[in-house]
């Protein structure tokens, strides 16, 4: 088969070749899917662009090349021009004309989206949330919120829901630490008060539930701040979308975390101390299994036994100065004790005691592994 | 935060046929041909027998290219003097055809390339 090569004498510099991983084309060829670039940061940054889909996001790289990469197309000449010569070959059966030429393709790597919470104010319960009827805020809807965030709509609802993301009066914002705690603590007294079952909380019935005896007129606990409180503590019930399972681990280690906060983070606490004042944290007679083992990540254990809070924020995000502030906190950890506050920095995903043998000594206490320093 | 939808409007019927490119061109009618060096084609209008038009679009006919289907092997002859032997390989990762139209600000998704003419060895002369 021979081909008449032409190409035009100015080309389209609006071409440009992607690369399209299995997941990629899986998107495309669901007629349903939408796919979608965006650039984070502002107009003015040069950030990175990533494309998204409904769920997933990929962050594109522009790999250069030096090669000739003409972009072709079939088409049938207006008049027919004989050759001067065919080189021995057949006669050439259709013409080719280059449209464009690229230096470049985009990569793309299948990344997790981050969502962009920059702009989002922080609603720490006062009444007269937003300030000026919202007019100064920046991020004005859940559209704002998912236009200026680098990833996929799923993507970025999941984390809003983690984070405590809540809309108040139709404005974006995160419930502050304090008021997601009083909220959950109302939440659970009055579903405790009401006998509501703890596996199956409907968002009305637990609504009306903390909304009983208040004056509502004062009321922070709006209906929003309430499903809030169950998207992060629960998880949806799968056959009612009105409807959260009480994730019951996960209310015992948030208190675990602010009894630590309030009685360990000036000094060391013995643990049967601390499992006390934990409990007593707790709503009067609330179901809760709790153990020291569910707040690892959070404390450290100064003089070998007592503990002490700890938190990943304040620890270098260098590996080796970590591990060097860990072993100056505390000189010999438990393996399972240190692994948390150093996992997010295992970005090459190696085992855990793999990648903690890079910085760190290892050796076997009976069944224990104690970790020390080099 | 700027973004912009990708439309596939133009693939959608190549998408559910899964008629996908087998050849040197795509079902489509495109071709991706790379040189691993610098390919010098002219600029200007000449009154010759290689200008012509597609269109309003004014061409040079700069080459002639022989694919041997049933070996994959391709040979380039760039104008009167210069042969190149190459191959028909198959991209590891496929590559998305899109155009950014600067003056709507839209984004197509135009076509799929699965297979390119690759030329990675010097040019040969033609005796």
């Amino acid at each position: 088969m021979s081909l008449n090569l032409h190409e035009r004498l100015s080309t389209d510099g609006s071409f440009r070749l992607l690369h399209l991983t299995p997941e990629l084309l899986e998107v495309l060829k669901d007629s349903n899917s939408k796919l979608q670039f965006k650039a984070a940061g502002n107009d003015e940054d040069d950030g990175d662009v990533v494309l998204c889909s409904r769920d997933k996001t990929w962050l594109l790289r522009q790999k250069n090349h030096s090669n000739t990469v003409m972009l072709m197309h079939e088409f049938t000449p207006e008049q027919e021009t004989s050759l001067e010569t065919t080189f021995g070959l057949p006669n050439p059966t259709s013409d080719f004309a280059g449209f464009a030429r690229t230096t470049f393709e985009y990569e793309t790597k299948k990344v997790s989206g981050i969502i962009n919470l920059d702009s989002v104010p922080v609603h720490n319960g006062s009444l007269d949330f937003p300030p000026a009827d919202g007019q100064d805020l920046p991020v004005k809807s859940m559209d704002d919120l998912l236009a200026s965030s680098a990833c996929s709509e799923k993507e970025c609802l999941s984390q809003w829901n983690q984070l405590g993301g809540c809309t108040v009066k139709g404005y974006p914002c995160i419930l502050s630490s304090d008021f997601l705690s009083k909220a959950l603590h109302v939440t659970l007294m009055s579903a405790m008060a009401e006998s509501l079952d703890f596996s199956r909380l409907k968002l009305d019935e637990t609504f009306d539930a903390v909304n009983k005896d208040m004056d509502q007129d004062s009321n922070p606990y709006t209906r929003e701040v309430i499903k809030t409180t169950l998207e992060k503590y629960g998880k949806r019930v799968k056959d009612d979308d009105d409807c959260w399972q009480l994730d019951q681990k996960k209310v015992a280690e948030w208190y675990g975390i602010r009894a630590l906060r309030k009685y360990a983070s000036q000094s060391s606490i013995p643990p049967a101390e601390f499992l006390i004042k934990w409990k007593s944290t707790f709503p009067p007679y609330a179901p809760f299994d709790i153990e020291i083992e569910m707040l690892r990540g959070w404390f450290f254990r100064p003089t070998g036994s007592n503990l002490q809070y700890l938190s990943k924020n304040t620890l270098p995000s260098d590996i080796k100065e970590r591990f060097k502030m860990l072993f100056k906190l505390q000189s010999q950890w438990d393996m399972d004790d240190i692994a948390p506050f150093v996992e997010e920095l295992n970005t090459k995903g190696l085992k855990i005691d793999v990648f903690i043998m890079k910085y760190a000594r290892k050796r076997r206490v009976g069944k224990k592994f104690i970790i020390s320093s080099r | 935060m700027p973004s912009v939808n990708v439309s596939k409007r133009q693939l959608q019927a190549l998408l559910q046929s899964d008629q996908l490119q087998t050849s040197v061109s795509t079902p489509l009618g495109n071709m991706m041909l790379e040189i691993q060096g610098d390919l010098e084609a002219p600029q200007q209008w000449h009154e010759d027998p290689r200008f012509s038009m597609d269109g309003e679009h004014p061409l040079v006919r700069w080459g002639l290219l022989h694919i041997d289907t049933s070996r994959n092997n391709a040979t380039l002859f760039v104008g009167r003097k210069q042969r190149l032997l190459g191959s028909l390989v198959k991209l590891d990762t496929p590559l998305g055809l899109i155009k950014f139209n600067q003056q709507d600000g839209t984004v197509d998704m135009q076509d799929i390339f699965y297979y390119k003419v690759l030329f990675k060895s010097r040019p040969l002369p033609i005796m």
